[in-house]
């Protein structure tokens, strides 16, 4: 299935725009989402070892199911304020 | 909803949100956009939010701010896009019975904005440009 990935900040940046496209494999996890982002947006970089995936608007962990439909994002350290 | 502002902060309005007779102490705290880090000289700072997931953090950020240091009211505000130097990244208030936990309670909604809320920050320079904390 396919997910759409948000991008923010630095990432977005790299990337040249502010989602991106993966495959991944019913069920799947965020572990998975961000294992095929390190495999086909290497442009990402270290970011990707850095970065948080939020899944529906929550911080994920690695086992968090990710569905069809799931609004997926990767958010680099935060830094507002 | 509605934590996120583009363009300037009113410090005033997020104050009177908080304001009740039950408060003797209101607390408002502002972070403005400074001219200089680290040696370099800051034209402006741009903020970019995960909108939908920031509105909601912001948001429990504040009640749990309330909530841990016996606050009556906690409100704020965060800018998003340009914010030029001197002006207002984020305004916090606090209000509660006695000092303290007014001040307690700003103090903690603001490191934990810097803690967790999904806002990034980039720093423009004279020369270049970088997003705090992220390493490019």
């Amino acid at each position: 299935m396919k997910v759409f990935v948000h991008l923010f900040g630095a990432a977005r940046e790299k990337a040249g725009r502010h989602v991106v496209e993966v495959e991944v494999r019913p069920p799947a996890m965020a572990g998975d989402v961000a294992a095929q982002l390190l495999l086909h947006h290497g442009e990402l970089g270290d970011l990707l070892r850095t970065a948080a995936i939020a899944v529906d608007r929550e911080l994920a962990r690695i086992d968090t199911p990710v569905r069809e439909g799931s609004e997926v994002a990767l958010l680099p350290p935060v830094s507002g304020g | 909803m509605g934590l996120l502002v583009e363009g300037p902060l009113d410090a005033a309005a997020v104050e009177a949100e908080v304001r009740t007779p039950a408060a003797g102490a209101v607390v408002v705290f502002v972070g403005t956009a400074r001219e200089e880090t680290g040696g370099r000289r800051v034209v402006r700072l741009f903020y970019e939010a995960y909108a939908a997931m920031a509105e909601k953090r912001l948001a429990e950020i504040c009640e749990e701010a309330r909530a841990k240091h016996g606050a009556l009211r906690v409100s704020l505000r965060h800018r998003v896009g340009e914010c030029p130097v001197g002006e207002a990244g984020v305004v916090i208030a606090a209000s509660a019975a006695h000092r303290a936990q007014a001040f307690d309670a700003c103090r903690a909604a603001i490191e934990e904005i810097k803690r967790s809320a999904p806002l990034w920050k980039k720093e423009h320079y004279a020369d270049g440009s970088s997003w705090v904390g992220q390493g490019s």
